[in-house]
This record gives C-alpha cells, structure tokens and sequence, in this order.
C-alpha cells in the first residue's frame, strides 16, 4: 500500500480525510450494489434453472460491499501497512478455519447418513421432542 | 475496549502540567506527538477489530456447516423472513456508515457543527435499525418461529388461530410499515405477493427447522447486541463533541468508534444475504 505516498497527498493533521464525493460516490455504488443482490436473488427463485449460482453470486456481491467499506469508509486503503496487515491476515486465518472444519465436517457426514439410514422409526432426538403443526 | 483504554489513560494524565512538551489536554504524557498518540490508539482498534472478526467467524462456520449439510432447513425457513425489512436494513445501516464517516471527516477537519450533526444522524439510522429489528422480532415470535426445540410454527395461515391483543397490535405496526416502505422497494414484493402481507414459508418445516431459527437469532441477535454498543459508543463521543474536544489534532476517539461502527457494517452486509436472499 502506498500509504505514505497517500499522506502527503491529503494530510489533514493527522491522517487522510477522505473527500466528500469519494464518500458519497462509495455510498451509492454500495447502494446499487444491494439493490442488485436482491434483484438477483428474485430472478434466481423464479427460475429454477440458476439455483446453484445463488450462493456464490451473493457472496461474491457481498464481498465487493465488504471491500469497499473497508477500504473507503474505514479508510484502510489510506493506513499503515501494519493494519493492512493484521486485517488481511485475520481474514486468512478465518479462511483456515472455514476450511479445516468444513473438510472435518464433511469426512463424517456419510457416517451419520449411514447411521440415520439404519435407524428406521427414530429421528434425531431433537426433531421428535416438539410436536408439528400439520 | 481499546478506545476506553486510550481515553482513560489520557484523562488520567490531562491534568499534568508538563514543562518541556507542548501537550494538547488530551495528549497522554507518555506519547512524543499527537500523531505517536492516534497511531498506537488505532492500532489498538485495529486489533480489536480483529478479535471482532475472529470472533464472529464461529458463527460463520456453523452457519456454512450446518448450511452445506442440511440445505432443506434454509430453502424452508428463509422463506419465514421478509426481504423488504433486511434489505431496509441493509440501506439504513449503510447510510449510517456514510454518515459516521462523513462525521470523522468533520471531526478531522474540525469542523465541530458538522460532527454533531452526522453523529446525530448515525444515531438516529441505528434507531430505526433497532425499530426494524423488534417489527421483525416481533412477527418472529407472534408465528412460533423460534430457535431449535422452542421452534412451534402456529399454523399456516396466521390469520385464522390469531392469539388476542399484544400480536394484534404487532401485526398493525408491521402492516403500517409495510405499507409505508413497501412501495420503494418493489423488488422484495415478487416473491410473494400472492400471500398477501404475510410470507409464511410453504409447506411443512423439514426435522430441525429450528435450527434456522437458532442460526437466525443468535446471528442476528449478536449482531443487534453490538449495534446496542455501537450506540453507547456514539454517545458518548457525541457528548464529547459538544464539549468541544476533538479538533485536527486530537480526533483519535471518533476515528476508532467509526472503525468499530463499520465492522458492525460489514457483519450485516454478509448477513443480510446469507439470511434473507440464499436459497
């Protein structure tokens, strides 16, 4: 990051104050941004065919907002390269997290399938105990 | 919180005179410049924030877990949420991000009307997000979508077994609004205009729906929770302002409860689809 650069730029005392209209033009793409990820998700439920790009189109527009946040409004994009640093290696570690315990999940679900299917008449406790409207 | 840290270290140190520094009163003696001073407070918020996220990913793993494993339980319950509020909420929470930037900027350039204003209007937008979420709430626990064994959904159509008063009076407030906002998003109104104001999800819930719940109002829940300190935050760097305290050379403490008040942003800009549009 050129953060150095940046403050020579735009110092105001202590650090870069971000201009009225970067402030205000963020805004509105993050607006459109929303306005488009609920577009997107009503075409995807009138039409069955696009099912599985829901999640990733979602995220992915999610993440664009994310981004802009905090690059703009938190100023980040304008900081010491230490914060950059501890904020982006946070987002590797969970990262990491999701991933490992995604993996771990996953290797024992058939197990539990294979269990579930053996075991005709009993569902799992916690589905049993409250009494269904019909 | 760090924010807390630095500010009572600094007033704890205010009053002593000190011969051979110029020091701002709110300068701590132990830091060299004003600058030393905002740099190590930010990357105290900085870190915190980490923590923030660190410790909202337990949530985010569960929810893809539990998401990956059993995706009937979200095709069924996300239907019970209503996409007009959350994304409602979604803009209000972003123009309150605008606003309590725009007040840092204020803060920054010491323009001190300006600050009291945005802070104003950051505090007003964290209201009506509140408001909308005890509406949503309300609906919520009116129909007995709640969280895993509590889970009970009262019929499908919720207007033929409708308990007296109290819910009577929810469902007025939330048709008002609904009537009120409805019209400026018409996106939300697609999916299920044939149900007329409610949406109640279709057909029987699958085993576990509760759990969607559960997902829904520890997330949400949490989230709220920290809107709450968001506002006491606010607050209290909105008294300070009044006072007069933060010019360009000391506005450290409107800096970090900015920070903080954008991380509760961006939470909600990854919880509002994962909640209310994922199918």
């Amino acid at each position: 990051m050129s953060s150095t650069a940046a403050h020579h730029d735009e110092e105001h005392g202590l650090a870069h104050a971000m201009p009225v209209r970067a402030l205000l033009t963020v805004f509105t793409i993050l607006v459109v941004l929303t306005v488009l990820t609920v577009s997107i998700s009503n075409f995807i439920r009138a039409h069955e065919q696009f099912h599985a790009w829901g999640v990733p189109i979602a995220m992915f527009i999610a993440t664009i907002k994310a981004i802009l946040v905090v690059l703009y409004f938190m100023h980040l994009r304008y900081d010491k390269s230490l914060n950059n640093l501890i904020f982006f290696f946070c987002f590797a570690f969970v990262f990491l997290f999701m991933i490992f315990t995604l993996v771990d999940s996953l290797q024992y679900q058939t197990d539990i399938e294979n269990y579930a299917a053996v075991q005709p008449e009993t569902p799992a406790p916690a589905a049993a105990a409250p009494a269904k409207a019909p | 919180m760090s924010d807390h840290a630095v500010a009572e270290t600094t007033d704890a140190h205010a009053s002593h005179g000190h011969g051979h520094h110029e020091h701002g009163p709110f300068q701590a003696h132990h830091f060299e410049t004003p600058k030393q001073q905002f740099d190590a407070g930010k990357f105290g918020m900085w870190l915190f924030l980490v923590q923030e996220v660190l410790f909202f990913s337990g949530l985010f793993v569960f929810y893809a877990i539990y998401r990956i494993n059993h995706p009937e339980i979200f095709e069924w319950g996300h239907q019970a949420l209503d996409t007009t509020y959350g994304a409602i909420n979604t803009i209000v929470l972003l123009f309150s991000s605008l606003t309590m930037a725009w007040a840092v900027r204020c803060a920054q350039l010491g323009k001190k009307n300006g600050l009291v204003f945005f802070l104003v209007v950051t505090l007003a937008c964290a209201g009506i997000f509140l408001g909308v979420k005890y509406v949503e709430y309300s609906a919520k626990f009116e129909h007995g979508y709640l969280w895993a064994r509590y889970f009970n959904p009262t019929s499908d159509n919720p207007h033929v077994a409708e308990p007296p008063s109290i819910s009577k009076e929810v469902d007025k407030v939330v048709e008002k609004v609904e009537s009120d906002l409805g019209d400026h998003s018409a996106a939300a109104h697609d999916a299920h205009s044939a149900e007329g104001h409610h949406h109640g999800p279709v057909g029987p819930p699958p085993p576990n729906a509760g759990v969607f719940f559960s997902i829904y109002f520890t997330m949400t829940g949490l989230h709220a929770i920290h809107v709450i300190a968001g506002i006491v935050a606010i607050t209290w760097i909105l008294v300070r302002s009044v006072k007069g305290h933060f010019g360009p050379m000391y506005f450290g403490p409107v800096d970090y409860v900015g920070l903080y008040w954008h991380l509760v942003d961006l939470v909600w800009i990854y919880l509002f689809p994962m909640l209310y549009l994922i199918e």
